[in-house]
This record gives C-alpha cells, sequence and structure tokens, in this order.
C-alpha cells in the first residue's frame, strides 16, 4: 500500500550546514497492515509522518501510496490525498474550539457533497462507535481529554481513509482514559482500520502489527 | 488568553524583542513630543475666527487713481470707507502693510533670526528704529482675532476716535524692550505721534497676509504690530499742510480695503455692483482685482497643516514604527491563537493556497470597508490638506531633487493620498506575514509547530 524508498530529508541549521534527519530511509507498509514508529525525540518521527501525509514533497526518494508517485503531485493534488486517504489522530487533539462536536467531524465529509440528513446520520453513527452518542452539540471546550480524543478519532475514521496516521494519540492521556483509547484502536483495527503510528507508548506499539525505530534517520525492525 | 499568547510570542526571541521594545518606547516619545507641538501650534497661533472657518471669498479693491477727482480724494475716500463698513451685503476688512518710525532706537533679538534657524550661530545684535505695522479695522478683528498674551487687543473704541495717541499691539519679540502702557514717539507718514503699547501678541502667533498664493497666507507675526486705522477726520486737528499731506499718504496707501462675500456667484454680483455704485456716488472710482479664487478656510488648513509639516512627518513616521512592531507581535499572536485551526485544516486537506487565501479573506472583510472610509475621508481632506508648496519647501532643504528616484516620482505624480493607501496596504501586508510564513513553513517542511 505505501512504499518509501531511500529517502533523504535534511534541515538547513543557522550555522549554514545541513544536518540530515532522513538517512536513505526505506519503509513498506502492506495491505491490512498497521506499524508503529518508536524513536527519541528529535529522531524525524514528525518529518517522516508529514512526508507520508504529503504535506511536505521537498525531499529526496521515492515515495507510492498505492503505486501511485507522491512526491511530484502538485499541493492541491496532495491536499485532495489527505482530504480523501488519510485520517489524522494527534497528541492535541487538533479540533476546532469554535465549532461543536458534530461540526467538527462533519467537516471531515464536507468534500463528498452528502446531503444534511446522510452527514447527520454518519455523524450519529460514528460518535455511537467511539462512546460519544448523543455529543453532537456538544462544544470543544465542554469535553474532556479522552472525549476530545475520540472525537479527533471520529473525524479520522468517519470518511473511511485508506491509511489513519496517529501521532502520540495518547500523549496528553491520563492512564485510564489512555486504556480506554488504546481498546478502541485495537477495535479500529480488528474493523479493518489501518495504522501507522508514532508514539513513545510501549502499549501503543504493541497493538501495532510491526514496530519499527527510528535511529540515525533510518527505520529499525524491533519486533 | 489573549496576554498569554502575547507573552509566549516576546519571550521567543530576547534581542528581537528588547529591540521592539526600544522602537515602541522611541516612537511614542517622539508621538507625544510632536502631538503636543502640533496640538499647540494649531490652536494657540492661527488668527482666524469662526466665521472665517465658514469660508468666502476675498476681493481686493483699489484705487482708480488715474480717473479720481484732484482735490476731493482724501474726503471721497472717507466718505467711501464709511459707507462700505455699514453695507450689509459684504465686510470691509482694512489690512495694510506700513512702517512707523520711531525716535529712539530698540535691540532686535536675533535668536529668532531666520538666519539663526538655517545654522547662523553667529549672535549679531542689530539696532532698529522701524517697525512693521500693519493697519486694521474692526472688520478684519472681527474675522482674525489677535491673540494677546499680555494686555489687550483692540475694543471698537481704538478704531473710532484719536485720543491724543495710537493704541499699538506688538509682536512677541518686542516683548523684553517695551512694557504695557508704555508710550513711543515716533513718525507715521512723516507725521509725529505718540504711540502706546497696549498689549503683545502670543509668541508664534500667525495672521494673514492675504498673499495672491494661498498657501503664503498665513505668517509669524512675531516681529510686527498692529495699529487701528482710525477715521482721523472727526479728531479736529483743523488744517495745516503737514497734517493734509499726512492725510493725503495715509488714505491713499492705507484705504485700499478687502472685502469678504459669501462664497455665491450672486453675492459676488451683488457686492460687486454694490462697490460700484458708492465708487460713483462719492466720486472715488475704485475698482476690484479678480476675487480670490480659494475659500479661507483652505488657506487656514493648509498653512497649519504647512507649518507642522515636519512635525506631522515626524508624527507619521515613529505612528508607523509603533504600529509596524504592534501588528507584528498581532500577527505573531493571532497565529498562536489560530495555529490549532491552521493545523487542523492542513490535516483535513485543506491544501495551503486555501489556507492562505481564508487568511486573506478573513482579512479582507475588514480592510474593503475600511478601504472604503479611508478613501471617502482621504479624498475629502486631500482637497483641503494637501500643500505642494510646503512640502516642495521641504523638498528643497532635503536637497530631494538630487534623489535618483526623484524625476521617477515626479513623474508617477504620487498624490499623497496614494501614498497613505499604501502605508495601510503595508500594515495590512504586515498584520498577515508571520501567519502565511508559518502556514507556509508547514508545507516546505520546515520547523513548525504542525
Amino acid at each position: 500500500m505505501l512504499e518509501l524508498n531511500g529517502i533523504v530529508k535534511g534541515f538547513s541549521t543557522n550555522g549554514g550546514n545541513v544536518r540530515t534527519v532522513l538517512e536513505e530511509l526505506s519503509l513498506t507498509v502492506g495491505a491490512k497492515e498497521s506499524v508503529a514508529i518508536v524513536g527519541r525525540s528529535g529522531s524525524g518521527k514528525s518529518t517522516l509522518l508529514k512526508i507520508i501525509s504529503g504535506m511536505d514533497n521537498d525531499f529526496l526518494g521515492e515515495y507510492l501510496f498505492n503505486k501511485e508517485e507522491m512526491r511530484r503531485k502538485s499541493s492541491d493534488k496532495r491536499a485532495r490525498f489527505r482530504r480523501e486517504k488519510l485520517g489524522f489522530i494527534t497528541q492535541r487533539f487538533d479540533l476546532l474550539d469554535d465549532r461543536n462536536v458534530y461540526e467538527n467531524i462533519a467537516i471531515a465529509l464536507s468534500h463528498l457533497g452528502l446531503p444534511k440528513s446522510e452527514k447527520k446520520q454518519k455523524v450519529a453513527e460514528i460518535l455511537g462507535y467511539v462512546g460519544l452518542h448523543g455529543y453532537e452539540k456538544k462544544f470543544i471546550g465542554q469535553l474532556s481529554g479522552g472525549e476530545m480524543q475520540r472525537v479527533s478519532i471520529a473525524r479520522a475514521i468517519i470518511k473511511k481513509p485508506a491509511l489513519i496516521i496517529a501521532d502520540e494519540p495518547t500523549g496528553s492521556l491520563d492512564e485510564e482514559t489512555r486504556d480506554d483509547i488504546l481498546s478502541l484502536f485495537k477495535q479500529m483495527m480488528e474493523d479493518g482500520h489501518q495504522f501507522i503510528i508514532v508514539t513513545h507508548d510501549k502499549d501503543v506499539s504493541k497493538i501495532c502489527d510491526r514496530i519499527l525505530k527510528l535511529y540515525r534517520g533510518t527505520l529499525i525492525n524491533v519486533s | 488568553m489573549f496576554f498569554k499568547e502575547l507573552w509566549l510570542a516576546i519571550r521567543r526571541n530576547f534581542t528581537l524583542n528588547l529591540l521592539a521594545a526600544c522602537l515602541v518606547f522611541f516612537s511614542l516619545i517622539l508621538m507625544f513630543v510632536t502631538f503636543f507641538y502640533i496640538d499647540s501650534n494649531r490652536i494657540g497661533s492661527i488668527s482666524a475666527g469662526d466665521e472665517v472657518a465658514e469660508g468666502a471669498q476675498m476681493a481686493l479693491l483699489v484705487q482708480d487713481r488715474e480717473n479720481s477727482h484732484v482735490g476731493d480724494e482724501v474726503e471721497g475716500l472717507r466718505r467711501m470707507y464709511e459707507l462700505m463698513t455699514v453695507a450689509e451685503e459684504f465686510d470691509t476688512l482694512m489690512f495694510r502693510s506700513d512702517k512707523i518710525e520711531l525716535g529712539s532706537s530698540f535691540v532686535r533679538n536675533p535668536y529668532l533670526s531666520a538666519a539663526y534657524l538655517f545654522g547662523d550661530t553667529e549672535m549679531v545684535w542689530e539696532l532698529d528704529t522701524e517697525i512693521v505695522v500693519r493697519a486694521i479695522n474692526f472688520g478684519f478683528l472681527e474675522h482674525f482675532p489677535l491673540n494677546v498674551s499680555q494686555g489687550r487687543t483692540f475694543e471698537e473704541r481704538d478704531f473710532e476716535n484719536y485720543s491724543g495717541y495710537i493704541p499699538i499691539i506688538l509682536g512677541s519679540q518686542f516683548m523684553p524692550f517695551y512694557e504695557i502702557g508704555e508710550r513711543l514717539d515716533g513718525t507715521f507718514y512723516n507725521y509725529p505721534f505718540q504711540f502706546e503699547v497696549i498689549g503683545f501678541l502670543e509668541a508664534g502667533h500667525s495672521g494673514p497676509d492675504f498673499n495672491w498664493s494661498p498657501d503664503d497666507w498665513f505668517y509669524s507675526m512675531d516681529e510686527i504690530g498692529f495699529i487701528p486705522f482710525i477715521n482721523f477726520s472727526q479728531d479736529g486737528r483743523g488744517s495745516s499742510p503737514q497734517w493734509e499731506s499726512f492725510l493725503s499718504h495715509y488714505y491713499f496707501h492705507l484705504m485700499q480695503p478687502w472685502i469678504r462675500f459669501e462664497d455665491t456667484r450672486e453675492a459676488l454680483d451683488i457686492s460687486f455692483n454694490l462697490i460700484a455704485s458708492l465708487s460713483d456716488y462719492v466720486g472715488m472710482p475704485m475698482f476690484f482685482t479678480e476675487t480670490h479664487p480659494i475659500l479661507i478656510r483652505n488657506a487656514v488648513t493648509r498653512n497649519t497643516i504647512a507649518m507642522n509639516l515636519e512635525a506631522i512627518t515626524t508624527f507619521m513616521v515613529a505612528a508607523f514604527l509603533l504600529i509596524s512592531v504592534v501588528l507584528y507581535y498581532f500577527s505573531k499572536v493571532k497565529y498562536l491563537r489560530k495555529q490549532g485551526i491552521y493545523r487542523s485544516l492542513s490535516l483535513l486537506g485543506v491544501s495551503k493556497y486555501k489556507q492562505v487565501g481564508l487568511i486573506l479573506l478573513e482579512n479582507a472583510v475588514f480592510l474593503v470597508p475600511t478601504i472604503i472610509l479611508v478613501l471617502y475621508y482621504l479624498i475629502y481632506w486631500s482637497n483641503l490638506i494637501v500643500s505642494w508648496s510646503a512640502i516642495s519647501d521641504l523638498f528643497d532643504k532635503w536637497e530631494v531633487i538630487d534623489w535618483v528616484l526623484f524625476d521617477p516620482m515626479v513623474n508617477m505624480a504620487f498624490p499623497i493620498l496614494w501614498q497613505l493607501m499604501i502605508v495601510g496596504l503595508a500594515f495590512y501586508v504586515i498584520q498577515n506575514i508571520y501567519p502565511i510564513w508559518k502556514i507556509l513553513s508547514v508545507y516546505r517542511g520546515g520547523k513548525s509547530d504542525a
């Protein structure tokens, strides 16, 4: 499904040198496979996720998604790729504070042109799935951290993406809430959702099919 | 919440923020000083009453000496003046410049001379015996009141009778040399008079000169004096060759009044016809110079601006600095407040162009009505305040014509209105640079919070 070959990515430093973050990195993720990526802070995990999500195409190497070359696609086409194929779950939830739960989730369907009634039905179903039945009209400020993450998950999966990218999804949750979210992730995987999870949390990485460590710019298989 | 984000924005780069704080402090000081300078000049120095600000036309009445009846000139002019001052169709404003010769000399203070202002630091204490005076009537005073810092201004009685002396109001530069109530011996058109100092004008007080160039209408009256235009024929001095000679000079030189009438074609016709009838009636032919093609109000405003142009420029530069720094931080805080939204939109697949477009659209909602309002007022005010002659003076001082870009600028004929619009747009751009730059940096793959 996803194939990265010989990815090289560097940043200019203040001294005018180039610091290489990803060095000849290669990764293949098969269909229905979920992968956890672990590594120290600053090892390049977020940079890798930006490349996978198509937000960064300024790198050397080859990136194929469903055998389509991604790097040379225009900004608009990569934005459409994110819109249609990917779902995101992040540590900070990245919800729109000035909108309610329904609007936060329904925004992910806006490109499909669905009638309002159908949107409402889909949002209600997905909220039931993540355990937030009847939360449509609540505003983000009224939710707990765990509830916000569930809304974020609902927004990520409502459009049935080919791949869910989760960046430290349990990083800002307490232990009990984290366990709930982990259970939900397991359920999602059983239901056919496919993940790439970047995490420091060993328990989170264990639910994936494969664990890869990002070390000195390249990925090492640790599971 | 706002202040927390502001603090976050400030503490990220200590050196830059220290520099910004210095700029803000410097700008505030500049603005404070120049604001009070402008304000004090504007309020305190212009000699113009409320009626003047309403606007009117002015015309100069000149004697037609070639066609006057020899021997009757003085009486004709005196009667003409009396009839004109009671006419309701227009106001008669006497304002003529002349000199009085003092019997004793006084020291003219060189500190405030033009030479000193332009860098001549050598102190030259010159002795002088002449005072330049403006002879004015009560009609003039009604429209252009004189502000005195000591003593009193003229009253109606000062214009009606000669009481053995001529009251005189002196400019502020004479204050070190004379006192209120002091009698000065001197001659006026070679006739001996006593002049009693009744007041001193405020320092920097500016009055009209009624030049043909409206931009030069107002000037500092620090170095001149004012005397009333008195109807001497009623003082009962009898006739002597010396007195007759004085009256002849007095009326011929001074009796060239301005008339002021409403700014309409009808008022102009009525006034001109009436003057023609009166001059026929008294046998003293007079004619108008062409009417003044401007509103007095414009001249007042123009001159106020011209006087303060440098201060206003300084004020604007300071304001620009301050607003730029503030907008830079506003821009940073705006990004910090909204970075969650920008990041969410990126993850949801909104392209960078759409996000930048959203920011521009969001600002345009405020910008478009603002531009319309600003345009309206700028067009309105630019007609009143733009003083190209004042600006050209400044150009001379700065030797702008030697600048490489001067010719292209002149050719473009950049009106001030559009310069201000560009400044406004610059503010708009500054306000949006930081969020847009941050959004683009996300897609560049550089360091970012996303």
